[in-house]
């Protein structure tokens, strides 16, 4: 599904965060993983994705790491640093926050 | 159908990205190419990967902007090493020519002129190098817009602390734009005897300015320091442009 671009702005950090924030995972793996819990209702650009995981490393929120898949390829890895799981927990209680009121909002205007 | 060709098109971003490192560089590389990899068994199809991945252009001005301030410190550290580097071969050029040997008296001195000499060269050189970076390929507006912001802001420095510079560095952007223009000539002896009588020239419509009389004999003298200092100028930053590189190169490594 197509969305309005203006809607996903700010929305790949906090899902990267969330991502990471349950085990290392390498760049295809996250588009992927996106696709797979969101019923492929979210299909996260590649060419956005690794500017953003780079500009995350630079920001010091996450640290990458070659190594070796289980399949035997050798992959980037990224993980949260500490300072990425700080920013994880509090994007993930903005995010909440907001999709809560987005809810109520959009259930009044239904009702 | 052929086969996409994904290293090349790898290639375009990693160096669309202008990432300055060369290790920051080959980790790209490599990222890309096992992204690809991946995308391509998994999708099915390596053109599918591409199409998917998004367009190139805008991958590559993001990565841009995620390491344009490593690009800025680097061209930062470049620009002031050249400055101190011609600056330096200036003063030694100009206190060469200027020294005074009195050997009855056994005294050595500089000559009369040499300070405003000095503050003239050194305008130059700063002049040079900036014109340089204004104009350094891929031209962009706001370059060379913070050139010129850099040039009159040392300029109006320059005056608060010594009172005297804007002679000098109006003199010197005139001494620039003259050399410069000189420059596009191909025959290289024309070219540098043009050179000398343009800063011959503006050596002595700025006494003439000033009301300080120069003899156009001392006017050539004073321009063939000019020529001398513009040509070691170009010859440092040039050689600075590449050592430069080369260092950040082989410590990235």
């Amino acid at each position: 599904m197509d969305y309005d671009r203006e809607f996903l702005t700010g929305t790949v950090g906090v899902l990267l965060l969330s991502l990471l924030s349950e085990r290392p995972m390498y760049g295809y793996e996250m588009v992927q993983e996106a696709e797979r819990r969101s019923a492929r209702a979210f299909q996260l650009k590649e060419g956005t994705l690794y500017p953003a995981l780079h500009q995350m490393e630079r920001d010091g929120l996450l640290k990458a790491t070659w190594r070796e898949s289980d399949a035997g390829r050798s992959r980037k890895y990224y993980s949260l640093t500490a300072k990425g799981r700080r920013q994880a927990q509090s994007k993930r209680r903005q995010w909440t926050t907001i999709s809560a009121a987005m809810r109520a909002i959009l259930g009044d205007v239904h009702a | 159908m052929p086969e996409p060709d994904v290293a090349a098109l790898v290639e375009r971003i990693v160096v669309g990205a202008r990432i300055p490192t060369r290790a920051a560089r080959d980790d790209l590389r490599r990222e890309l190419l096992t992204h690809f990899e991946d995308a391509g068994t998994t999708a099915g199809s390596v053109e599918f990967a591409i199409r998917r991945f998004g367009s190139e252009a805008l991958v590559s001005e993001s990565f841009r902007r995620v390491y344009r301030w490593d690009g800025v410190a680097l061209d930062c550290a470049r620009v002031a090493a050249s400055i101190v580097a011609s600056g330096a071969a200036a003063l030694l050029i100009l206190a060469l020519v200027n020294l005074r040997v009195e050997l009855e008296q056994e005294v050595w001195r500089l000559a009369p002129g040499f300070s405003r000499a000095v503050g003239m060269a050194l305008a130059v050189v700063f002049g040079l190098v900036i014109a340089r970076e204004a104009g350094r390929r891929p031209v962009s507006a706001a370059r060379a817009a913070l050139a010129i912001a850099t040039y009159a802001g040392v300029c109006g420095a320059v005056e608060l602390l010594f009172g005297t510079s804007v002679v000098a560095f109006l003199g010197a952007a005139v001494v620039v734009a003259f050399g410069s223009l000189c420059a596009t000539l191909e025959s290289r002896p024309l070219r540098w005897l043009l050179t000398l009588a343009a800063f011959a020239f503006v050596e002595y419509a700025l006494h003439q300015f000033l009301r300080v009389d120069l003899a156009p004999a001392r006017a050539l003298l004073a321009g063939a320091m000019l020529v001398s200092v513009w040509a070691s100028t170009l010859l440092i930053v040039a050689r600075l442009d590449h050592a430069f590189l080369a260092f950040f190169e082989s410590a990235a490594r």
